[in-house]
């Protein structure tokens, strides 16, 4: 059994996709273009059938006929996208795939599990999610499968093959005009008419079309599929036809974008593990950014709020012409949580939470803070947060810290210190004043001595007469008040 | 099935949560913090979906680097929003600083957002906003209506809210705690689990819910 899919106006369908606005209403028109540069209907909707649009026609024509009429020009992206997504469907029916035509995918279906009428209503729900119209038909051979996928409404079974075709016309075929004219001369209207001719004689009158047509007239085509390969891209784009100013149009297709991207994964039993997003701007400029998903989800929500958090602090340098969206596929995460290990609940969560301190802070605001590989003083690196990815902690013994933690001043304040036998007695600014009861130092502190970023200071920790305990520094600009220690 | 006295009881209790939300809900827990004095003073520990204010300036950086080993050793996760950027990664063993988010705050109203976003975020077991290095003059233009949102984030979530404050600030903190300690130079050549012996602490709001559990 073979089946096909066939999305009828394809690049009408893929146009008019992202913009339900003008889907649903109205006359519409999608126009092409000749080597002459004359543009002319490619596709029209049946509001613009029943206005008198016709395929063919210039836009001028097609506006004469119809003043309301809305005209649309193709979008190759738009229809890359749409063929993959629709191999995608196929494939979720069959290894066996090929891609027939523009908006037309050929399956061969061996040991199915459901019924071909039950395996339509699947393909249809999903293809109408993806906001795809489409008409399947299933039968014996390809070629009979596509005839019964164009008189699908949406969906059609063949079991009876020359019932089926007996009243089909012979126009379905894609006659040559030879061909054509010849059938009419000798009155064959339909394909049953057409399947009763002698093979033979058929052949020897129009050649080797002539028994292709037979064959197909009486249902008994063969032909081997040309197999497909699963793609691999799932990215959506759109170029709008006004340029965006603003934050919420722009989410609108963000959102949609999601929604058919997490679709189209789900057919391969995948989820969207990063997400890349690429803008352009009015001047010719790009914008590319990729946002790591750190618990792999479906979930349209959580994804669309990385998106949206990244978002609401961008601003851009000019309006927005195109969007550009592609997600990775990975396997959904699946976290078995430890009898005593506190790891992260939500960590989609936290990676939206850390996005917004990052957006309040700066990047350099919030993170895990490590030392740097020297004893300079106050040197330290601030790293993202990795808790997936936690190492094993409390089992091991850690060596004992002494003494009490430093509360820094940043900078360091600039202190007055009265020395006496090289040691501090006496300090003055405008935080601390008192006379020093008791003093540890100095402590020689020196690096980068090997290259050019030299530095050297001599600490000291002092306790006041009045109580409480700081730290001092001399350095090359004079005495600084580091800390005190609480 | 509920019986219909047990419904009635439900449906009371909803009639007062709706009409008097502000009415503090009971804790869910205790997070204990390994400080012998603090856990004795609070029955068990730092109570979670709460809201605790220790007041203090000598012995309250001992205390937060005690809570950071503290939930190391626990595998748990805390988050330190550190108003006035002081803390010193020094202070503490370098294995804790992995469960540790230190969030670095320049202001006292950037402080307030950076809490009310992690403590929403309720992925973390401790919270703790430092204030202690953030000028008077600033603590006190924080609003109490802002204190009075992040207690009522924190109160639906299992993490326990520590403020570190210089003098009493925040209204509706309950508990609040008073600590003082006195350190001389000898301090540094001491253990910081022996210098917790030193810290004194005093309970001096919440003695009604202590009394409470006790009974």
């Amino acid at each position: 059994m073979f089946g096909v899919i066939l999305l009828p106006n394809f690049g009408l369908q893929t146009v008019l996709r992202h913009q339900p606005e003008i889907r649903l209403t109205g006359p519409v028109a999608l126009l092409g273009g000749d080597a002459g540069g004359k543009t002319f209907v490619l596709q029209c909707n049946a509001a613009a059938r029943t206005a008198g649009v016709q395929v063919g026609m210039t836009s001028s024509q097609g506006l004469g006929r119809c003043g309301t009429l809305r005209l649309l020009t193709r979008s190759l992206e738009q229809e890359t996208t749409v063929a993959t997504a629709l191999l995608e469907s196929a494939f979720s029916c069959s290894p066996w795939v090929e891609a027939t035509a523009d908006g037309v995918s050929t399956f061969e279906i061996r040991h199915a599990r459901s019924d071909p009428e039950t395996l339509a209503g699947i393909l249809l729900e999903h293809l109408a999610r993806l906001d795809l119209e489409a008409q399947i038909g299933f039968a014996a051979n390809p070629d009979l499968a596509l005839l019964a996928a164009h008189a699908a409404e949406p969906s059609l079974v063949v079991h009876d093959a020359r019932a089926f075709l007996a009243d089909l016309p012979v126009t379905v075929l894609d006659l040559s005009p030879h061909a054509a004219a010849v059938l009419q001369k000798w009155g064959i209207g339909t394909l049953g008419a057409l399947g009763a001719l002698p093979p033979q004689e058929l052949t020897r009158r129009l050649g080797s079309e002539g028994r292709a047509l037979w064959e197909r007239a009486s249902g008994r085509s063969q032909r081997l599929l040309r197999l497909a390969v699963l793609p691999v891209s799932y990215e959506e784009s759109l170029e709008f036809e006004y340029e965006v100013q603003t934050l919420e149009p722009l989410l609108f297709v963000l959102r949609r974008f999601l929604d058919q991207l997490v679709l189209r994964l789900e057919t391969i039993y995948r989820v969207p593990a990063a997400l890349t997003l690429k803008l352009r701007f009015e001047d010719s400029k790009e914008y590319h950014r990729h946002f790591t998903i750190p618990a792999p989800t479906n979930n349209v929500e959580t994804l669309f709020r990385v998106l949206h958090t990244h978002l609401e602090n961008f601003a851009a340098p000019a309006s927005i012409q195109s969007l550009y969206l592609a997600a990775t596929p990975a396997p959904a995460s699946r976290e078995q949580f430890g009898l005593f290990e506190t790891a992260l609940r939500d960590p989609n969560r936290f990676s939206e939470t850390l996005a917004r301190l990052h957006a309040l802070l700066g990047v350099q605001g919030a993170g895990i803070g490590y030392p740097e590989d020297t004893h300079r003083p106050n040197a330290f690196r601030l790293d993202p947060p990795d808790f997936l990815h936690l190492p094993e902690s409390g089992t091991s013994r850690e060596p004992p810290t002494f003494g009490l933690p430093l509360r820094r001043l940043r900078p360091p304040l600039p202190i007055y210190v009265e020395v006496s036998r090289r040691t501090p007695v006496q300090v003055t600014s405008g935080v601390i004043k008192g006379s020093v009861r008791a003093a540890r130092g100095p402590y020689q502190l020196l690096g980068g001595w090997w290259g050019t970023d030299r530095w050297t200071c001599e600490e000291w920790d002092v306790e006041l007469v009045q109580g409480g305990l700081y730290r001092l520094s001399r350095q090359a600009e004079g005495w600084f008040l580091e800390g005190t220690y609480d | 099935m509920p019986s219909p006295s047990s419904s009635k009881i439900i449906e009371l209790r909803e009639l007062l949560a709706a009409k008097y939300p502000a009415i503090p809900q009971k804790t869910t827990g205790y997070l204990p913090t390994e400080v012998a004095p603090l856990d004795v003073a609070l029955q068990g520990g730092l109570p979670l979906g709460g809201m605790t204010e220790v007041v203090g300036q000598a012995g309250s950086g001992l205390l937060l680097a005690t809570l950071i080993r503290a939930t190391h050793q626990r595998r748990g996760l805390l988050a330190l929003i550190d108003g006035g950027d002081a803390f010193d990664i020094a202070g503490v063993p370098r294995s804790a600083l992995s469960r540790l988010l230190w969030v670095r705050s320049p202001t006292a109203a950037k402080t307030v957002q950076a809490a009310d976003l992690i403590l929403r975020d309720g992925n973390l077991n401790l919270v703790v906003l430092d204030l202690r290095s953030v000028s008077t003059d600033e603590t006190r233009r924080i609003s109490a209506s802002s204190w009075y949102r992040l207690q009522r984030v924190v109160e639906p979530t299992t993490t326990a809210f520590v403020v570190l404050t210089r003098q009493p600030l925040v209204r509706g903190a309950r508990p609040r705690l008073m600590l003082t300690a006195r350190f001389g130079l000898n301090a540094f050549d001491c253990r910081q689990q022996d210098l917790l012996g030193r810290l004194h602490v005093e309970l001096v709001r919440g003695q009604e819910e202590h009394i409470q559990r006790i009974a």
